[in-house]
């Protein structure tokens, strides 16, 4: 990433292939390139029919522009607290010299070192951590092949209640025009937690407009697979109780327990703690510990400031123990 | 809209843009890194060089594909 502009090239940096269509004089027309939780598969949202998809109508909104410039504006992010990766400081050692395979700035390290400052700041926010939602999380499953067809609504979904059906053609969010998921993701990475986004599709030759409502934490999505999760895990990599854990320990089913598949960090906060692999952790603060990793790295980190200190309730041979956990 | 149309239509505005390298060892440091990457681009990318790709796609007035992969 050194030397990339981000005012300009702003995307999940935690992707390792990302694609942007753009015209000279900057405008964005698209961006293509998705992930979801998938640990094994990384390309479950990804095909070679939806790029050439995407193609297709970054040509369209090419041939178009400028008529569509207004429309596309939004494309482009604020502008960004750096605007080279090289500048933030914990990555300023890096600009220097030749770039190597051992020494670039890997895109990932872009969001990952600018959220890590922005903690020691003790200015992160939900919005630092849930980032570039998927679809789905607007209940919204797409044709892999499309990218921008709905090929299911899932039940009790905000896109549900908004009337979206399973065929429609989304083609506008927000008066942003679309090419892909990537691109639905960037509306819904914008969006504020509580709001309407207006979403423009086509039904049958019909052209329909539909007002999605969200609130609450629509957001959240799973960040197991990113690789700056790393740093974002409070010295535990945690896992959820397998149900032969939740056997062995009798825990009821319903109760909450991660499991602690490796304390790390230098310096090594969890093991000063006393907190070994495999230790189950049941309790947060005095409260049922998260279901997923996700929500328990959010949970820590929001919660507690470099420096503070965190109780986790483990269950050790049947019987809770509480240790305190620094965290920085 | 077939294959060659679409490539024509971006042909000379693709760019490989996963890193910057300047000075002098650039050549050297750019050949360990598409090597790291087993980069076989052909002509119709320009690597890692986004003000010849504006340039061009300027001049011809195509879009730009820009692409951003991982060294491994």
């Amino acid at each position: 990433m050194k030397g990339v502009d981000l005012r300009l090239f702003q995307f999940d940096y935690d992707q390792s292939w990302a694609v942007f269509f753009l015209n000279a004089d900057g405008t964005i027309y698209g961006r293509y390139g998705t992930r979801a939780g998938d640990k094994k598969n990384a390309a479950t949202h990804l095909s070679i029919p939806s790029l050439k998809k995407a193609m297709e109508r970054a040509l369209e909104l090419h041939k178009q522009y400028p008529a569509n410039k207004t429309e596309l504006a939004a494309k482009r992010g604020p502008e960004p607290r750096y605007a080279t990766a090289e500048r933030i400081p914990s990555l300023q050692d890096r600009a220097r010299g030749p770039t190597t395979p051992q020494n670039c700035i890997h895109c990932h390290m872009a969001g990952e070192h600018l959220r890590k400052l922005t903690y020691r700041e003790k200015r992160l926010r939900p919005a630092d951590i849930w980032i570039y939602p998927l679809p789905e999380n607007l209940g919204l499953k797409m044709e892999v092949d499309d990218g921008l067809r709905v090929q299911q609504v899932l039940a009790n979904s905000a896109a549900q209640r908004a009337g979206v059906e399973a065929g429609d053609e989304i083609t506008t969010m927000n008066s942003q025009p679309l090419i892909s998921q990537a691109d639905i993701q960037w509306v819904l990475h914008r969006a504020p937690v509580e709001t309407s986004i207006a979403v423009k599709l086509t039904r049958n030759g019909q052209t329909l407009d539909k007002t999605i409502n969200v609130s609450g934490n629509w957001k959240d999505t799973d960040l197991s697979w990113r690789e700056s999760s790393w740093s974002l895990r409070p010295h535990l990599w945690t896992i959820p109780l397998s149900a032969d854990g939740r056997k062995k320990w009798n825990l009821p089913p319903g109760d909450p327990a991660l499991q602690v598949k490796w304390a790390f960090g230098n310096p090594p906060f969890s093991k000063q703690a006393g907190i070994k692999d495999g230790d189950i952790i049941v309790a947060v603060d005095g409260q049922p510990v998260p279901p997923d990793e996700s929500h328990f790295i959010a949970l820590v980190r929001l919660n507690h400031p470099p420096g503070d200190r965190v109780k986790l309730t483990l269950l050790r041979s049947g019987k809770k123990e509480d240790v305190l956990m620094k965290v920085e | 809209m077939n294959d060659r149309y679409r490539m024509t239509h971006f042909t000379g505005t693709l760019i490989l843009f996963a890193l910057m390298i300047a000075g002098v060892p650039r050549v050297r440091a750019q050949t360990e890194l598409r090597e790291a990457l087993k980069d076989s681009a052909g002509a119709h990318w320009i690597y890692d060089d986004f003000p010849k790709a504006v340039k061009r796609a300027e001049q011809m007035g195509r879009p730009l594909l820009v692409l951003f992969r991982c060294v491994p």
